[in-house]
């Protein structure tokens, strides 16, 4: 893809995979990776700095003998999800504007 | 590389983190081995890429959010964790002659700034020396003239005065300049390792 993701959408992605329901690093990861081309190594700090910033928390579950860890998002990361939606459709309306928009003309 | 030299590298590149800092780090890449699986192992290790620049990401990062933390950051913090920025920049995956210029311009930025506040360290020291110097001087002619010597007083009294406020201005303001490039330079580096953001 030619598009990279920056470090305030990988934000707003993450948030918004766990506001859909709780889950663990690699299952996240997987997801993340379905949609971007984010390597493995970035998404940790990211989950990192939302945890410190108060936006998700995290349980463990014991899985086969082990504990899995879960990210669940919090009342404070619903509140700065539902920002950074209303932001990105603005600017997603924006550009495509942009750089649809010709091609609707033509069609009118 | 197999998953225990992965760790070993790990380990050792968080060694100087926070206890709390390691064990959340290794914690989270254990359980990440654990769920892909033991036939993909090697996958995830090429995937995850070097363990070292994991380490000196995570580094970075805290040194940073520390820093932006506390209410007065400290100079020492402050180049420490420019350091920390610095050696991530190293580690990151970009072309290593671009890596090099870029570690090269931050240190280049540092040893200036270090320089330039020697520089003002030296000079509050001259104007104390020279208001010490002066005073003494006024004392010194008293007995022949006392205009002059309350006179010269003064000024050596004036030139310690400015020593003072001089050596406040240069403590806040080397304070400052190192959390705000600190700061800058790793915003600078998430840029760099992920693109550039569409977003902002």
């Amino acid at each position: 893809m030619g598009f990279q993701v920056g470090s305030t959408l990988l934000d707003a992605c993450v948030l918004a995979v766990l506001s859909r329901g709780d889950t663990y690093g690699y299952v996240l990861t997987q997801t993340m990776r379905d949609v971007t081309d984010i390597s493995e190594s970035t998404l940790y700090p990211v989950l990192r700095r939302l945890q410190k910033d108060g936006c998700l928390t995290t349980y463990d579950q014991p899985y086969q003998g082990r504990n899995r860890r879960y990210y669940a998002i919090t009342e404070d990361g619903k509140k700065k999800f539902e920002g950074y939606k209303r932001d990105w459709i603005m600017y997603k309306t924006q550009v495509d504007k942009l750089l649809c928009g010709g091609d609707d003309n033509e069609s009118i | 590389m197999n998953r225990s030299e992965f760790f070993k590298k790990l380990e050792q590149g968080l060694i100087k983190a926070s206890k709390e800092e390691r064990e959340a780090a290794l914690d989270y890449y254990n359980e990440y081995f654990d769920d892909a699986g033991a036939d993909n192992e090697q996958k995830v290790i090429d995937e995850l890429g070097s363990p070292l620049q994991i380490a000196a990401r995570i580094k970075a990062d805290s040194a940073v959010k520390r820093l932006s933390e506390d209410n007065k950051p400290s100079v020492k913090k402050g180049i420490s964790a420019v350091w920390l920025v610095i050696l991530a920049i190293f580690a990151a995956p970009i072309a290593l002659p671009l890596a090099i210029g870029a570690a090269a311009l931050a240190f280049g930025l540092l040893a200036a700034l270090v320089a330039v506040i020697i520089a003002l360290v030296i000079s509050v020291v001259a104007f104390f020396i020279a208001g010490v110097l002066v005073v003494v001087s006024g004392i010194a002619v008293i007995a022949t003239s006392l205009p002059t010597a309350i006179f010269t007083i003064g000024i050596g009294l004036a030139a310690l005065g400015v020593t003072l406020l001089l050596g406040v201005l240069v403590v806040l303001a080397a304070r400052g300049i190192f959390s705000g490039i600190a700061k800058g330079m790793n915003q600078q580096l998430k840029k760099k390792s992920k693109g550039d953001d569409i977003n902002e």
